[in-house]
């Protein structure tokens, strides 16, 4: 069961998976940046997408089908042509490639895939390029100066969740293709099953469970009391110092 | 580079040349245009068409009309304006010219056909 969307190109309706949506829309994009310089740009990309549609309906027809998947985007989309491949003229594509058109943007979001409280460090790391420990370093430290918490809260509260592969695609700053679309979607079936293997394996008595996250619990806050002990011993060391 | 350099220049003048050929046929739609081509195995996408008929037309060489379609939305048919007819007669001019000088510049070469894929 997946999630449709309906989209209308120049005039026809189609009913289109989320995914393949995305995809198609990444193609759209690029082919209207590729005609942003080309003299009638409007004329060319209304070609190209009365093209796919006339392609789609063929598809569906032929399929007795009625909502367009990944699989017919990836059929049109490869008919039509990569947008790198449209110029015969390699000097044209420099120079369009050279205004760095093509790059895809870096979103932010929080990674709750990779989290210990709401995925807000992860997230920034994945933003900036940057392994989540030194972010969650710096979130520490600046626990400390008295502003961390509230600042973690606001930052919670606005920063979206990644909630689809899209999302964690422009997340990590990984360009929205097909390609990368199968990579994902197979990373993400490797992780279920991994957590099925273990969440089977993990299936002891309750009481078990609640004596392990009370110990965990407790080694937190240990953790937590030592880091506090040291902390008030370089403020104490600080403060020798300024004197 | 510069095999490609030429490649590229050989290739786009004789595609366009072969273009409009193909549309002097008679009327025509551009995917069919594009299976033509792929099958006088002059490979290009069909996104590499698009920009070409339309400079084609807003030079003046090309003229279309719409037509209703059983399958999607309605298809430009393309066919050659009587400029566009001109330009074909001094092209096949050129072309005649350009064969036979590559024909007698490659007089007693003996050319191996590689498979060159591209």
């Amino acid at each position: 069961m997946n999630k449709t969307i309906i989209i209308n190109i120049n005039g026809t309706v189609f009913h289109i998976e989320e995914d393949a949506y995305e995809v198609l829309r990444t193609y759209m994009t690029g082919v209207k940046r590729h005609f942003t310089y080309t003299t009638d740009s409007e004329e060319i990309v209304t070609d190209i997408e009365n093209r796919l549609a006339e392609m789609f309906s063929e598809r569906l027809k032929l399929d007795h089908k009625q909502v367009i998947i990944i699989d017919d985007v990836e059929f049109v989309t490869e008919k039509m042509g990569a947008v790198d491949d449209f110029d015969i003229d390699e000097e044209d594509q420099t120079i369009r490639l050279s205004t760095g058109a093509y790059k895809t943007e870096k979103k932010l979001f929080r990674d709750t895939e990779d989290s210990l409280v709401g995925g807000v460090c992860s997230g920034i790391g994945h933003y900036f390029g940057v392994e989540p420990k030194w972010i969650r370093l710096i979130a520490i430290i600046t626990l400390f100066m008295g502003i961390g918490i509230p600042l973690y809260i606001i930052l919670w509260l606005i920063i979206p969740k990644a909630k689809s592969r899209v999302d964690k695609m422009a997340m990590k700053g990984e360009p929205i293709n097909i390609q990368n679309f199968k990579k994902n979607f197979d990373e993400e079936i490797e992780g279920l099953k991994s957590g099925l293997r273990t969440a089977s394996k993990e299936a002891k008595p309750a009481i078990n469970r609640l004596a392990r996250f009370i110990g965990k619990a407790g080694m937190l806050f240990i953790k937590f009391i030592g880091a506090i002990i040291i902390s008030t011993w370089f403020n104490y060391i600080f403060r020798l110092l300024e004197r | 580079m510069i095999v490609e350099n030429t490649q590229t220049q050989m290739r786009k003048g004789i595609l366009e040349y072969c273009i409009l050929s193909i549309i002097s046929r008679g009327e025509i739609y551009a995917s069919d245009i594009i299976s033509e081509l792929t099958k006088a195995r002059l490979i290009v996408v069909e996104g590499t068409i698009y920009p070409l008929l339309t400079r084609l037309k807003n030079n003046g060489l090309l003229i279309y009309n719409w037509q209703e379609s059983t399958s999607g939305p309605p298809r430009k048919y393309y066919i050659l304006s009587p400029a566009g007819l001109e330009v074909l007669k001094r092209l096949d001019t050129t072309w005649s010219e350009l064969s036979y000088a590559v024909e007698v510049s490659l007089e007693n070469r003996i050319i191996e056909p590689t498979t060159e894929k591209s």
